[in-house]
């Protein structure tokens, strides 16, 4: 007995300070993770939609939390607009019209837009261009004029038209010496040929299309892009929606409506660009940087949302998914490596990207064909609990991203206005990848990719990357820069 | 445990009113009544301070925990050992496997990550708000339990090396800024950057990063912040569960000053650009000194306004430059506010600086406009209402202020210091740091030009 009492003294004697609190153990932390998150349901709030006799469509959503009003908004069409004789010219006109107007210079809107705190930029995506502004409210006839001035009355034969072209061309030239910038070029040239889609990434063709981007070209444009039948516009805020309307309806009326003619020509990805691997010579380059993806869906595919959470556990970007756990966790080459999709009205693509040390590049290649091999040939499908944790990871985070009504209203108008869908379409996703399971997982990413299609593009050295894809048998096609 | 648990008021229900100085020019200065964002806060005998917001709007909570250690308190033979240690914190423990803080985190529906800077290196894990133990756990862990796997290590390093690749080497305005950097600071620590040379960061021993661990990551080296649909007293309760028999431990730092910079230095450094840069570091004292607010609205008119004294004179008058933008960092030491301009072309590098230093006279001696003080003033105001939608970077923002000054409160006094600021403070500010004497200047020009 004493001999007893003599060691459970010694134990406590000896036992690590570690313990003296909790004692971690990978059971305690098992245990806490322990979770299954509830199905969401996202609150669309009360809005008023109306159509003034021009066609500008509005959303009014009325806010009290805070002092302030906020707008978003879209005009339909967008860089597809463009033609390949003024490629580019979307952001140079709405970069025009953001600096001054018909009725302000630009000292005066910039002045203006200080004295009374007002935001607003526009912006150019693929199928529309995008509008977003905000002001205290006691400021809100400020902005209401300030955004009818800049989408009305542009004006393109300004005094800071020449400065603004030469820092485009700056812009273009610096660009020029930038790996991002020269891997998108190459990348989207090949995959979207002469379509509209590759416009904006081709450094050489918007430099040589920039002088046809004259005052009269850009009104020719703003004419074919911008107009109030085209337009939408959605505003939260500390205000009566009443009220509201009137003063849009007197800021905006007087717009006049256009005949614009939406685009409609699909895109279509070269299909002797598969398999392909370009090498841009970068003599300064110290990484080798990735770009491999392909063509793929448009927006209006019916399992958009299966394929975006299957997509997740291939490369998702975090530590768990399969292409970060080989690059990352178990090889140490890559510090992030991740793949996405990007659906659109006229078409798609699916891309892979990654940086490495120039001696890891073959490996990390055939790596990001593996993982993706691996899936598709069932050798290591998606899993239940793969599925369960990418799932559960949407449950708990999703409502974080609609908790302003600005951010709701803004998915219920793009689901809507642009994509013509429910306004309920975030919830009806949420039902949707909530009834997945991992053979629809996996099923949906067997039908919808294939390493064999994967255009490669890699910058770096080419001293240092072409011997490793010669030795393999893997045919390259060096670009120098 | 001291159980001084205190309910404070952030933001009083205010009224603010920014038009007294524009009473000759427009009155843009309507009243706004600013709602007020509470927190509670308490210590534990071991010094760790805890700060929570609560915020009921989702089920979700925002756990972090900040370290007030940095870049500024490595060694040039350790430079960027603090990054290093942020990415050693992820390859567990005895209980928490290689990773494990990401799968885990996961699993429950949330996310980890972690961030260095010159002055905290800083954890955070969002999760549902019924799973807050585990990330109270898992901080409380790594904060004393920390393996260090020598393979593991060095398979780290490896990936850190390729981050420093990636973001410095690889980005040309990142990789001169810090030639510039390095050129300012001769004895301090500023002067390598946030990741640390590539030397050093292949050359760091397990033996280096044990000792680093060992002498900085102690409860009363740290903040934690915690926001979300979480009930302080139920935080409390956790964090004297999991870090209340942790002991504090002796902190100290390298207290290395810079000498006062007597004059101009310069430096030219060729890049594979088109495009050349002008980059002018300024020295200025420490994030809680009185004349950082002044030397904020100065940066707002000398440079980033878009009517501010470069862009309208430089830029659309003279057609000088392509861009130009500034900004400074506010730290626990004194540090410096960068200042860039991407002139048109090589040849006129000269002419610009030349001209920036006008417009700095001119201020000085001219002045700054009523509607110029407005529009800083304005900017402030609307940027205070729309910071309260993030509760969130409210509690960061207060465990930043506690790191660093002990000063939780600190952006109430700069807001309130703002408000009273006059176009003579301004003026003040440009007289005493914008001076040749006090920056390093450097040309980044394109290779072989």
């Amino acid at each position: 007995m004493k001999r007893l009492i003599m060691l459970w003294l010694a134990l406590a004697l000896f036992i690590p300070s570690a313990l003296a609190g909790v004692e971690f153990s990978p059971q305690l932390f098992e245990e806490l993770a322990r979770s299954v998150n509830k199905v969401p349901e996202i609150e669309i709030p009360a809005y008023e939609r109306f159509v003034l006799d021009n066609g500008l469509v509005v959303y009014l959503v009325e806010d009290h939390s805070l002092p302030l009003i906020e707008v978003t908004g879209f005009i339909k069409g967008g860089r597809a607009h463009e033609t390949k004789d003024v490629a580019g010219i979307s952001s140079f006109l709405t970069d025009m019209m953001t600096t001054g107007t018909q009725n302000r210079s630009e000292e005066a809107l910039d002045k203006y837009k200080e004295l009374y705190g007002l935001s607003f930029s526009m912006g150019v995506k693929r199928d529309y261009f995008t509008l977003r502004g905000s002001a205290l409210i006691q400021d809100k006839g400020h902005l209401l004029e300030l955004m009818a001035d800049v989408l009305m009355n542009p004006k393109f034969d300004a005094p800071y038209y020449q400065r603004k072209l030469m820092e485009l061309y700056q812009g273009l030239s610096m660009a020029r010496t930038q790996d991002p910038a020269l891997v998108d070029m190459i990348f989207y040239r090949h995959l979207y040929g002469d379509h509209p889609y590759s416009f904006d990434a081709d450094i050489d063709l918007i430099t040589a299309a920039a002088q046809n981007y004259t005052p009269a070209r850009l009104m020719k444009y703003y004419k074919e892009a911008v107009a109030p039948n085209m337009t939408i516009m959605a505003f939260a805020g500390d205000f009566s929606a009443k009220a509201m309307k009137k003063e849009i309806e007197k800021a905006f009326g007087t717009w006049e409506k256009a005949p614009v003619t939406l685009p409609h020509q699909k895109s279509m990805a070269p299909r002797d660009e598969y398999g392909k691997v370009y090498i841009i010579n970068k003599p300064d380059a110290t990484q080798a940087k990735f770009k491999m993806g392909f063509d793929l869906f448009t927006h209006d595919y019916p399992e958009d949302t299966e394929f975006r959470v299957a997509n997740m556990v291939y490369g998702s970007g975090s530590f768990e998914c399969r292409l970060m756990d080989t690059l990352r966790v178990q090889k140490g080459y890559a510090y992030d490596a991740r793949s996405t999709y990007n659906a659109n009205k006229l078409g798609g693509e699916y891309v892979v990207t990654t940086e490495v040390k120039p001696e890891s590049a073959l490996d990390t290649y055939q790596t990001i064909i593996g993982e993706m091999d691996k899936i598709l040939d069932r050798a290591e499908p998606i899993t239940k609990d793969e599925l369960f944790k990418t799932v559960n990871f949407f449950n708990a985070l999703l409502p974080k991203f609609y908790v302003e009504k600005i951010d709701v209203i803004e998915s219920v108008v793009l689901s809507v206005e642009i994509w013509g869908e429910s306004a309920n379409k975030v919830n009806e996703n949420i039902k949707r990848y909530n009834n997945m399971t991992a053979e629809t997982a996996q099923r949906i990413f067997e039908k919808n990719l294939d390493p064999d299609r994967f255009l490669t593009v890699i910058l770096g050295q080419k001293e240092k990357l072409v011997p490793q894809f010669e030795e393999a048998g893997i045919p390259v096609e060096v670009i120098e820069m | 445990m001291k159980r001084s648990i205190m309910t404070l008021f952030a933001l009083g229900v205010l009224v603010l009113a920014v038009g007294c100085s524009m009473a000759q020019t427009k009155d843009t200065s309507a009243a706004t009544e600013i709602p007020e964002i509470r927190y509670e806060t308490m210590q534990l005998d071991n010094g760790l301070k805890i700060y929570v917001v609560e915020d009921h709007a989702v089920p979700l909570v925002k756990f972090e925990i900040w370290y007030n250690v940095g870049a500024i308190d490595e060694t040039e033979r350790i430079s960027g050992i603090s990054h290093m240690l942020e990415h050693t914190m992820f390859l567990g423990t005895e209980s928490l496997g290689k990773d494990k803080v990401h799968h885990l985190t996961k699993q429950v529906g949330g996310w980890a990550n972690a961030g260095t800077y010159y002055d905290f290196t800083m954890y955070e894990e969002e999760l549902p708000s019924a799973k807050l133990e585990l990330a109270m756990a898992i901080e409380a862990d790594r904060m004393r339990n920390l393996k260090i796997d020598p393979e593991e290590f060095a398979r780290e390093q490896q990936v850190v090396a390729q981050e420093r690749r990636q973001r410095t080497e690889n980005n040309f305005f990142m990789s001169s800024m810090e030639e510039i950097q390095s050129k300012a600071f001769i004895k301090h620590p500023l002067h390598h950057t946030i990741i640390g040379w590539m030397d050093s960061i292949l050359a760091y021993t397990v033996e280096d990063m044990r000792d680093y661990y060992t002498q900085y990551y102690a409860p009363n080296n740290a903040v934690m912040a915690v926001s979300g649909d979480v009930d302080p007293q139920e935080v409390f309760k956790l964090a004297e569960k999991y870090f209340g028999d942790y002991e504090s431990r002796k902190v100290t730092r390298l207290g290395i000053t810079e000498p006062e910079q007597t004059e101009e230095r310069f430096i030219k450094i060729e890049k594979v650009t088109q495009v050349p840069l002008i980059g002018m570091m300024y020295k200025i004292p420490a994030g809680n000194h009185p004349d950082i607010v002044a030397l904020n609205a100065l940066n707002a008119i000398l440079v980033n306004n878009a009517t501010s004294r470069v862009n309208s004179v430089l830029k659309n008058e003279k057609h000088l430059i392509m861009q130009a933008g500034s900004f400074s960092f506010e730290l626990r030491d004194p540090s410096y506010l960068f200042v860039y301009l991407i002139p048109m072309s090589v040849k006129s590098m000269d002419n610009v600086k030349e001209a920036f230093d006008a417009e700095i006279q001119r201020l000085i001696d001219e002045g700054i406009t009523e509607e110029e003080l407005a529009a800083v003033k304005k900017a402030a105001l609307k940027s205070k209402v729309f910071s309260l939608k993030n509760k969130g970077g409210f509690a960061s923002q207060l465990a930043i202020n506690t790191l660093r000054f002990n000063d939780p409160d600190l952006y109430k006094r700069s807001y309130q210091q703002l408000e009273a600021l006059t176009g003579e403070d301004i003026r003040e500010a440009a007289r005493k740091y914008l001076v040749p004497q006090k920056r390093t200047v450097g040309y980044v020009v394109p290779k072989g030009k």
